[in-house]
């Protein structure tokens, strides 16, 4: 007998596309909010990322197609790497910025020379949350529609540890980003 | 001219008011860490937008509130070395001073990275990542990045300067400095005018002698380093005698005549901790000599710093300090040259 993979096929390129798309989208925004002391924004931020859990799994169901699962992803994905990346751009030495702002830096060569190398590392940790996360997302939709099998579930389950893991590696010490990262 | 005048409002309990012009020397912003120096600095770099009104360089107008002229900082024609070195740390010392300068063209920006490098002794360590040069080297950096868009004004934030550096900026850099110190010498050895800066207000400016030895609030004093400070009433006013008795609760002092007391004026009467001359217990008798209690002595790298009930502190050298160490009782000389009366 052979075993269906497909299950696996769908998750990969579902988180795989979720992640990128909201690593390339929220870095950007995120520093431009990062820069400014809304209230609002914080608040439209908190409430976004409280898209209910039911909702995205209703949607990510497979019966509707990939694309409306990697929307339902997206919904849940960029809030959170847009707060994350937030939260790190925050962090960042002020002082940086004020030497690039003497230089005469524009806010986009601020945000690529001074904001991307210091804290990129949080949006590629953020984004290897967010892969973790969606793979296992799309696998229990699967399992609940009644199209896993074990062989499958178990390569989703591996996959997403190594997500995980990838994520771990990106905050410690040993990875290349540690020493942008290191308070002096 | 070049005149800053502004106010900036940062919480309910504390603003910064500043209203002065700058001379052509060193201006040395003396004052304690929370005195608002650094505030101050950014509001002249463009870093910070004051509330109102209005910072002109070399006629030039970089703010004014009225107007609403507010130049971004690259326009302003200021260097700035902030406190921290805040050079970038994922870059060499040579890609800071590129980055600095990359509002020039390529050939411009080459020559002027090459030259700052040069002449702050930088070519060791200018392929080195801040992290990994020396703290001298950052400093000396942080400085040649500051001056390599060649600014009307230096604004230089207590970054642990020494005397040989501010020498190797003036060899580099004509124009005014404006400087935060906390550190009195070092403002007192290159300054040219000194502003005594607490709570947000500057309080007193001068030529830096002048101001150490002459302050005219008991705010300015603190700032100048007078450790003493009592509270006298005036019991003798003699113009003939050019005598002043003052009264304290315990002793009494005399200092020369007071023009423009009365008799009975409360007065605040200070004095630095190195006018204070303890005495041998037969030393021949002198005027303004009170006794004191010797409540404890902190040994410093140069000097002894004693404590005496009043509260009264003197410091005085080591080898002083040894040839008196053996008193059992103590009495202190307070000469009257430097004592200094504040209304």
């Amino acid at each position: 007998m052979t075993v269906d993979w497909s299950p696996l096929w769908l998750s990969l390129r579902v988180a795989l596309m979720v992640s990128l798309v909201a690593l390339v989208a929220a870095p950007w925004p995120a520093w431009w909010l990062a820069r400014r002391h809304w209230p609002v924004a914080a608040l439209l931020a908190r409430f976004l990322s409280l898209v209910p859990a039911v909702i995205v799994a209703a949607l990510a169901m497979p019966a509707s197609g990939w694309p409306v699962a990697v929307t339902a992803g997206l919904l849940r994905a960029v809030p959170y790497t847009l707060a994350k990346c937030r939260a790190a751009f925050q962090r960042l030495d002020p002082g940086l910025v004020k030497a690039a702002r003497m230089a005469g830096a524009s806010d986009w060569r601020i945000f690529r020379a001074v904001a991307l190398p210091l804290s990129g590392a949080a949006a590629l940790a953020a984004a290897a949350d967010v892969f973790a996360e969606t793979m296992l997302e799309v696998a229990v939709a699967l399992a609940i529609s009644g199209r896993m099998t074990a062989a499958p579930g178990a390569a989703i389950a591996l996959t997403a540890l190594a997500g995980c893991a990838l994520r771990q590696w990106l905050r410690s010490a040993g990875s290349p980003f540690a020493a942008e990262q290191a308070p002096r | 001219m070049t005149g800053i005048r502004f106010r900036k409002r940062v919480s309910a309990a504390f603003s910064l008011e500043a209203d002065f012009s700058l001379g052509a020397g060193v201006t040395a912003l003396v004052g304690p860490a929370g005195a608002g120096k650094t505030l101050l600095l950014e509001l002249v770099a463009g870093l910070a937008t004051p509330d109102e009104g209005r910072i002109l360089l070399n006629d030039a107008i970089l703010f004014d509130g009225q107007a609403r002229v507010d130049l971004p900082p690259a326009e302003r024609g200021c260097g700035y070395v902030s406190q921290a070195d805040s050079l970038l740390p994922h870059r060499t010392l040579r890609q800071n001073l590129e980055f600095a300068a990359q509002r020039f063209a390529r050939l411009d920006r080459h020559r002027r990275v090459a030259e700052a490098i040069e002449h702050f002794t930088l070519s060791d360590a200018a392929g080195l990542r801040p992290a990994d040069a020396g703290a001298s080297a950052r400093l000396r950096c942080s400085i040649a990045r500051a001056l390599i868009g060649a600014p009307e004004l230096l604004l230089v934030d207590d970054a642990g300067l020494d005397v040989d550096l501010f020498e190797a900026i003036r060899a580099h850099f004509r124009g005014p400095i404006l400087m935060a110190a906390r550190d009195l010498d070092l403002a007192c050895a290159v300054a040219a005018e000194m502003a005594l800066i607490g709570g947000g207000r500057i309080v007193q400016r001068g030529a830096p002698r002048q101001v150490l030895d002459q302050p005219a609030t008991l705010d300015a004093a603190r700032l100048a380093g007078y450790q003493n400070v009592w509270q006298a009433t005036i019991a003798t006013l003699d113009r003939a005698a050019n005598l002043t008795r003052l009264e304290f609760p315990g002793f009494a002092l005399s200092v020369e005549y007071l023009p423009g007391h009365l008799r009975g004026d409360r007065v605040s009467v200070v004095i630095r901790a190195a006018a204070v001359r303890p005495r041998r217990a037969d030393a021949p008798a002198a005027p303004n000599v009170v006794p004191a209690e010797l409540v404890r002595t902190v040994e410093r790298t140069q000097s002894v710093r004693m404590e005496f009930a009043g509260p009264i502190v003197a410091e005085l050298s080591i080898s002083e300090f040894a040839s008196l160490r053996e008193q059992k009782t103590w009495s202190l000389e307070l000469p009257a040259a430097g004592l200094r009366v504040i209304p």
